[in-house]
């Protein structure tokens, strides 16, 4: 399948700092952009000018045709600045295809177009969290706010931009977080590969992630949008400026997330190395997939209702007006029909992470390994079948109701795999608890209260009283950010010595562990009471009755920020300051990413190795799970057993 | 070898033959599903016909561009996926003639649907059809661009011909015609949705 | 180099699976009736109505059906971490045995999981409809309604940015802004809204539909006790989403009759110019908001 490398030849290098700055980079890609809507937008108003003085003669105040297009135009200049127009234009020019851009070393290539798949992840990472960071702040304002029963600290457009903010910007980041960082670093690795099917496609995924997170704040700008993150129509259609900001942020990520999941499924379908058959694949793997499948399949659905509200907007189509024969529940499907596979592709990440890890610290192959890979996929088949739920209220097909609720219940059943899958590898294990083991084990804790939530939102009748409430918001957090955020934390203190070469400090792991943990079930268990109590979401009003319980999840809050600071110093310090080389495998793990040396040379192997079995060869007395040949014959006899 | 040398991997045409498959047909699902957004509005704004306004009395789309653009897309799709045979097989002219063909008709769908949009007696504002009609025939546009793109980017390489280092791919003669192939399956699909959309906008009453 | 195995020569490997199902089953013992009778009493959201009961009575048994889950896995993590650590004293890493899975304790789980799912299921759809559709949204043309639904009271709920109002087509179609019900009487709600989406939620009274412009959204209810209920909006709607609340009442049927006709009588005028009572109104397109 793979050849074997042929030619030793150096690739061109950016060793010259000042020559870096001048070529494509993301400097130029910012100044562009700027450039670009100011272009668009002079444009954008020539053209609806007209329009909008003939339709709106009172004059208006905002013409969303020329900041649509301004918006799209800064997307042009920053593609533009960032080089990704050179290939396409090249290819239409008759140049034969190719595989890399050149310049892969220096420090420049962490800001510019790098079509090495270890530095695009790097980038992912630095970006994915900086914006959880981010949004994470806004959630500290929101919890302010909600300090007091009447009072407001926010004038309420500026706490519905918050709001929607803090949403918009979660969702996106985390559907990008674990498959941007881990998976973009990891699958060619896990699958003995030199690159990612589609490099280039690859670096613009991130960069396009990037630019949707500053389009999104741009809203600020804009006078933000009241609508969250669901982006009701007709509220959508009828709100100021901010919205466009939210709708082209968005979009963005949807383009995104379906050149990332194409990207993935290209790459483990084709450039697996000879002897990675199907059943040796890592479980990581087998879930990056099952997240790509949604991501190609779900976002689009989501583009083409972006689309729609877009027009409404500046072509005032009526999509979504009803009294002009659009339809609002024409966006709730629509938006639903990708909002459901959307928060798995937020959950199977995280079910991929943890089960990776679990066989490392157990050290016991993972349980099940083909019931995991048949529960990833249930949950992703299923996913697409259950999305009226979160319309049980709003006036659906009463015949439909009772379907939805059998299908949503039915989910549990591959999500619930997850669980047997974990316990079974825990089963007579010889656990370690180190950092990473912590955040995988409160994963199972926090899951599952999340997914019993969820049966008590499926039941019909339960719905009525949970449904727009904080019931809701304690379920998704607790699935979402226990979950999958967990499992993040426990996937980047687990791989990040690999990925970056330093360690990073266990007893600051441990307190931010303990500190996350214990804060987060304060801040979020209580929610569950404030929504059966009468709590809608998205208010800074509520009841009296309620003052001292949303005191108190505030305060929990703050010190959940509180933890997250302490990595944050954790991350600064170890990277940055103490820079404390890591060994080759610190965690002893039999996996193929561990077997290569750190830090990972840009062609990732020297020969493409045979895969002689899975990654979970605990207990038994087989070798790694690779045959490099005649390399490294000492670090064979290392791995077998203690 | 030695460790200090970045290798280049002289990549074979065969592995990148696939990439190219797989990718093609992921391209194209999702293509799909986003086409299948516009179908489903159209058919529910019709079931609802809230304020009996899905169509107004005075939205026709015209029929005359309908056709002509459903046209210029299929004979396209055709002369392409036709020419694409001959690629790589030493009779050049059949395909270069082909693929110049469909790239011309291509443009001409674009040209053809903006002197529709110049033409309509209706706006987006007139009503759900109408509604469904412009956004879905704009987006069609879009994704069509693309399509010209791709097919512009593969007759233009068999033009040109790979000079002597160009690529770190081995061979990228051997890939025009999987890149073909890969092109005609997103063609395909976008003839099948225009000929679904010609249907639902045109014909259905 | 043989796998290390959990057992040395000459200690008795303890019975984890009976251990462990011991300490499930006591654990369940436990919490299912703390549940039932200590907890249940006090979970939301009281039994002003037949809706309530109704969720209430499903909200008990679906924590009590819970119990058995959680206490799964806690117990099962409390007893791993307790039970199947490393031997800390050892700097070595010993592996545990090799177990790559169990058909048997698979399947199991599979038919367990499946049976609860479609016991579930079956118990939600059925309770739906006994109960009338518990008070939720079910659109135009709602299924699930009360054996007497001919004989309810109608009452239409308007949501607009940012106030409820509410027309009683049975007199007059007058509109008023406080909502009054009798006890004791099936009352068919009928939401909708004029401008964009909000949500109808009669906290006490276990309503929640969503009010939709362009649509009717069904939902009934049958209040059991008089007192008053609150009403927020459900649905963000905009600015004052948060301040989209009043406060309803449950009367008696004497009081409500003498209310409402007085209610018509003073509001005769404004009923008057008002548009003709329907299940959907579309107002003349107002400009943007700026």
């Amino acid at each position: 399948m793979e050849s074997a490398t042929v030619s030793v030849q150096p690739r061109r290098s950016n060793a010259s700092a000042w020559g870096g700055l001048l070529k494509t980079n993301v400097i130029w890609a910012v100044v562009l952009a700027i450039v670009g809507y100011i272009v668009a937008h002079w444009l954008g108003g020539k053209i609806a000018g007209n329009i909008a003085a003939e339709q709106n003669p009172g004059g208006t105040d905002q013409a969303d045709i020329a900041i649509l297009l301004g918006l799209f135009g800064s997307i042009v200049g920053w593609m533009l600045g960032l080089g990704f127009f050179n290939y396409p234009l090249k290819r239409m020019l008759g140049r034969p295809p190719s595989l890399h851009e050149g310049g892969e070393s220096g420090a420049w290539r962490y800001f510019r177009l790098c079509t090495d798949h270890k530095v695009v992840a790097m980038q992912y990472l630095v970006a994915t969290l900086f914006f959880f960071f981010v949004a994470g702040l806004n959630a500290m304002f929101i919890r302010t706010e909600l300090t007091s029963h009447n009072a407001t600290l926010f004038p309420s457009g500026n706490y519905l931009t918050l709001v929607g903010l803090h949403g918009t910007m979660m969702l996106t980041m985390m559907s990008a977080g674990v498959i941007g960082p881990l998976g973009n670093w990891l699958v060619p690795i896990m699958i003995g590969a030199r690159r990612m099917a589609f490099p280039r496609i690859e670096s613009l995924t991130m960069w396009l992630t990037v630019l949707a997170g500053f389009v999104l704040l741009s809203a600020t700008l804009l006078g933000g949008f009241p609508t969250g993150w669901t982006g009701y129509a007709p509220l959508a259609d009828q709100a100021r400026a901010g919205i466009d900001s939210y709708l082209v942020s968005f979009l963005l990520i949807g383009i995104s997330l379906v050149l990332v999941g194409l990207n993935i499924i290209v790459t483990v379908v084709t450039l697996r190395a000879p002897g990675m058959s199907w059943n040796r694949l890592p479980i990581f793997v087998w879930g990056m997939v099952t997240t790509s499948i949604l991501a190609v399949l779900a976002a689009p659905v989501l583009a083409a209702a972006l689309f729609m509200v877009m027009c409404d907007r500046s072509i005032e189509s009526t999509f979504f007006v009803s009294s002009s024969g659009g339809s609002p529940l024409l966006w709730d499907e629509l938006f639903w029909f990708f909002g459901h596979p959307e928060v798995y592709i937020l959950a199977l990440p995280g079910f991929g992470i943890v089960l990776e890890i679990l066989p490392v610290f157990a050290r016991k192959p993972l349980w099940g390994y083909r019931l995991a890979v048949a529960g990833m996929f249930g949950v992703a088949l299923m996913s697409f079948m259950v999305w009226q739920h979160h319309l049980f209220m709003s006036g659906i097909n009463a015949n439909l109701r009772p379907f939805y609720m059998f299908t949503t219940e039915l989910i549990s059943i591959p999500t619930g795999v997850i669980f047997l899958n974990g316990f079974g590898t825990l089963w007579k294990a010889k656990i370690r608890f180190t950092v990473p083991m912590l955040f995988c084990t409160a994963f199972f804790f926090n899951f599952l209260i999340g997914g019993l939530s969820g049966v008590f939102l499926s039941d019909v009748t339960s719905d009525v009283v949970t449904h727009g409430s904080f019931f809701v918001m304690a379920h998704f957090h607790y699935t979402i950010m226990g979950g999958l955020v967990f499992a993040l934390m426990g996937g980047i203190y687990y791989w990040l010595p690999k990925m970056t070469g330093f360690n990073l400090n266990q007893t600051l792991g441990k307190i931010h562990f303990w500190t996350m943990f214990v804060f987060f079930n304060l801040t979020f268990f209580p929610l569950f009471a404030a929504g059966m109590l009468g709590m809608p979401r998205r208010v800074s009003t509520y009841n009296a009755d309620l003052h001292t319980l949303n005191v108190f999840v505030s305060i929990m809050a703050f010190c959940l920020g509180l933890s997250m600071i302490i990595f944050i110093v954790n991350l600064v310090w170890s990277m940055v300051f103490k820079r404390e080389r890591a060994a080759e495998n610190p965690w002893h793990s039999k996996s193929l990413e561990w077997q290569i040396p750190t830090p990972v040379p840009s062609y990732n192997f020297e020969e493409i190795p045979t895969i002689t079995g899975d990654p979970y060869g605990y207990g038994l007395p087989e070798g790694p799970v690779v045959d490099f040949g005649r390399r490294r014959p000492a670090v064979a006899a290392g791995k077998a057993g203690a | 070898m030695t460790v200090a040398a970045e290798a280049i991997d002289r990549e074979s045409p065969e592995t990148l033959a696939a990439n190219i498959r797989v990718g093609a047909r992921l391209w194209t699902s999702a293509a799909a599903f986003f086409f299948m957004s516009f179908v489903f509005a159209f058919l529910y704004l019709k079931a609802l016909n809230t304020a009996h306004s899905f169509r107004e009395p005075h939205v026709t789309p015209p029929l005359g561009w309908g056709v002509a653009i459903l046209a210029c897309v299929v004979v396209s799709t055709a002369l392409f996926a036709f020419g694409r045979t001959s690629l790589g097989d030493g009779t050049a002219s059949r395909w270069r003639a082909m693929s110049l063909g469909a790239l011309v008709l291509g443009l001409a769908v674009i040209a053809l649907q903006f002197i529709e949009y110049y033409n309509l007696s209706f706006g987006a504002t007139d009503g759900g059809l109408a509604s469904v009609f412009v956004g879905f025939t704009a987006a069609f546009l879009l994704f069509w661009l693309a399509a010209v793109y791709w097919m512009e980017t593969i007759w233009a390489q068999s033009l040109r011909g790979e000079r002597a280092g160009e690529s770190d791919i081995k061979d990228t003669n051997a890939l025009l015609r999987p890149n073909a192939d890969g092109c005609v399956v997103y063609l395909a699909v976008l003839v099948i949705t225009e000929i679904f959309a010609f249907v639902l906008l045109y014909l259905v009453k | 180099m043989s796998p290390t195995a959990a057992k040395t020569s000459g200690t008795v490997e303890p019975r984890h699976g009976r251990n462990f199902a011991i300490l499930w089953a006591v654990a369940t013992a436990i919490m299912v009736p703390i549940i039932i009778w200590v907890v249940g009493p006090h979970i939301p959201p009281g039994s002003m109505s037949d809706n309530t009961r109704a969720q209430h009575d499903v909200d008990v048994a679906l924590t009590a059906l819970a119990m058995p889950v959680l206490m799964l896995v806690w117990v099962f993590l409390a007893y791993a971490i307790k039970n199947f650590r490393a031997d800390k004293t050892s700097e070595a890493i010993v592996d545990g045995p090799p177990i790559k899975g169990n058909a048997r304790i698979q399947a199991t789980w599979l038919i367990v999981s499946a049976v609860l799912v479609v016991g579930l299921a079956a118990y939600g759809t059925i309770d739906l409809f006994v109960e009338h559709g518990v008070g939720g949204g079910q659109g135009s043309n709602p299924l699930a309604k009360p054996a007497d639904a001919k004989g309810a009271l109608q009452i239409q709920v308007i949501g607009q940015q940012w106030m409820w109002t509410f027309r009683y087509p049975g007199y007059g179609g007058v509109e008023t802004q406080t909502l009054e019900l009798p006890m004791g009487r099936d009352v068919e709600f009928h939401v909708t809204s004029l401008d964009v989406v909000h949500s109808f939620w009669a906290i006490e009274l276990g309503v929640k539909a969503d009010a939709v412009p362009g649509a009717d959204n069904v939902a009934f209810v049958r209040a059991l006790r008089t007192g008053s209920f609150q009403v927020r909006c459900d649905e963000l709607c905009g600015l004052w989403h948060g301040q989209m609340s009043t406060t309803g009442r449950v009367v008696s049927s004497a009081q409500f009759q003498s209310w409402i006709g007085a209610t018509a009588k003073r509001y005769a005028g404004v009923t008057k110019v008002l548009p003709p009572y329907s299940l959907t109104y579309y107002p003349p397109p107002t400009r943007n908001a700026t």
